[in-house]
């Protein structure tokens, strides 16, 4: 499978920035009881899907860069955050039955996860006011976990429109069937 | 189905990318920690570029959200429009109610002025029916013995006379309008004193009988009782004179007279009741009117 890099990339910040502006403009103002959703979530888990590459692991940090910067607190945990679960996430999602709609979602949910703790563990170290509660956690990953099931398979579209880029015997991601 | 063939297996390189990432964002959060002009720069040069989305985007929510806020508070006019609506029918109610009593007031202030002049005792009574079945004109007040209402009394309004009590129970009291063809009343012209009776001919006329064809009698004179058969007090206007008939060589001419009280819209009246009234001092009056009445009323009786 080829990937244009490029394409990803693009795709991936301009998808980073609109999330943001879209949190910013209409989740905080309309749905405040959303606020601990994390929109980087969906495309942590499409790029898990894809082949890793030192490239993917820089568009990774720094579409979590971008997005350290729209929220304007501190540079740094939601690049690092964003490394960790991308690894993490891959390396489990290599041995996952990811055309499973069940399996997408808790991969989803455990990518969620994942964030949200190293995100804790990163701002914790250097921001302890920042640090979030529990249940604000549990509800941020639910939140990410859906919009994750909802967001990813548009996305991934986006950055691999062509049929054979998401091809034949490859890893798919939400329900999307392949064949031999 | 396909199953994984294991591809995203990490390399070295990958690996140690990723774990320089991971220390460089250690370090980055660290320095941006301790210096929050690095993020408030970053966030500024997002804010250039970036901020006129969030902004149009922002305008846009607020825009729909006044949009949504503004029906909502239509509706909320809308049911206190109802509201109001509803409370305006109340008050108008009560305005004609108001009205209604205003009315009533300066009615029987009217009918107190009407009776201030006469000996009799005024009882004010409620119309509560009419009864106008050929010649017969009658109608019943809300008030009988009990308020001192007797047979035979007069009755009237500020306009003039109405007619007299026939019969009286406890609680109700049927009146003869003077309008009837039984009724009869003693009277005279006011300006020359010209006597005769007042009988009635329909419901909006009288007519003036025994009025000697030598008097001089012009239409417009106005015709009062003479209070000469005992139940109709002296000065009570009757009505006036519309017409007038001379028969030739007759002894009498027919003068056709007007009511004064309007017969039809009646709702209150006053019953003049005279205190030395008996029944022997009416039935030895001399009138032709009161004896014509006594048994006009006793047809009514029957």
């Amino acid at each position: 499978m080829k990937e244009s890099y490029l394409r990803i990339a693009v795709v991936l910040l301009g998808y980073v920035v609109l999330a943001s502006v879209l949190y910013a403009g209409l989740v905080e103002p309309v749905f405040p009881f959303a606020r601990d959703l994390n929109l980087l979530v969906p495309a942590i888990v499409v790029l898990a899907t894809l082949r890793p590459t030192p490239a993917i692991a820089i568009v990774v940090f720094l579409a979590g860069l971008l997005y350290d910067a729209s929220i304007g607190l501190v540079l740094g945990p939601q690049a690092g955050a964003a490394v960790i679960s991308w690894v993490l996430l891959s390396l489990v999602a290599s041995r996952l039955f990811l055309e499973s709609r069940t399996t997408a979602l808790i991969l989803a949910a455990a990518a969620a996860l994942l964030f949200s703790i190293a995100r804790l563990a990163l701002t914790l170290q250097f921001i302890p006011a920042a640090v979030q509660g529990i249940s604000s956690v549990l509800i941020g990953v639910v939140l990410s976990a859906t919009a994750a099931v909802v967001i990813a398979p548009t996305l991934r579209k986006l950055m691999l429109p062509r049929a054979s880029e998401r091809g034949r015997g490859e890893r798919n991601f939400i329900g999307r069937t392949t064949s031999r | 189905m396909s199953r994984s063939r294991g591809v995203g297996a990490f390399s070295s390189q990958v690996l140690g990318m990723s774990a320089l990432l991971v220390i460089a964002s250690l370090f980055l959060t660290a320095y941006s920690a301790r210096n929050p002009r690095t993020t408030s720069f970053a966030t500024s040069t997002f804010d250039v570029f970036f901020g006129p989305a969030r902004s149009m985007i922002t305008s846009s929510v607020g825009s729909v959200g006044d949009l949504v806020s503004s029906y909502g508070e239509l509706l909320g006019i809308r049911e206190q429009y109802q509201e109001l609506l509803n409370r305006t029918r109340v008050l108008e109610g009560e305005r004609d109610r108001a009205i209604e009593l205003v009315q009533e007031n300066i009615r029987l202030r009217r009918l107190l002025n009407a009776v201030e002049e006469t000996e009799a005792t005024p009882v004010v009574a409620r119309v509560n029916g009419y009864r106008h079945v050929g010649w017969f004109h009658t109608l019943s007040l809300a008030a009988g013995r009990k308020a001192g209402i007797t047979p035979q009394s007069a009755v009237i309004n500020d306009q003039g006379v109405v007619g007299q009590v026939i019969s009286a129970t406890e609680n109700s009291a049927r009146v003869l309008l003077l309008t009837d063809h039984t009724s009869s009343i003693d009277a005279l012209v006011q300006s020359n004193r010209v006597r005769g009776v007042v009988e009635g001919v329909s419901d909006r006329q009288l007519a003036m009988k025994f009025a000697s064809a030598l008097d001089s009698i012009q239409v417009g004179d106005r015709i009062i009782t003479s209070g000469f058969d005992g139940i109709f007090p002296p000065g009570l206007l009757i009505g006036r004179v519309s017409a007038i008939e001379s028969e030739d060589g007759g002894l009498f001419q027919g003068v056709t007279v007007q009511p004064a009280a309007n017969l039809r819209g009646l709702e209150e009246v006053v019953v003049l009741v005279r205190p030395s009234t008996s029944s022997s001092e009416i039935s030895d009056s001399t009138s032709l009117g009161t004896q014509r009445s006594s048994s006009s009323s006793k047809e009514q009786k029957e």
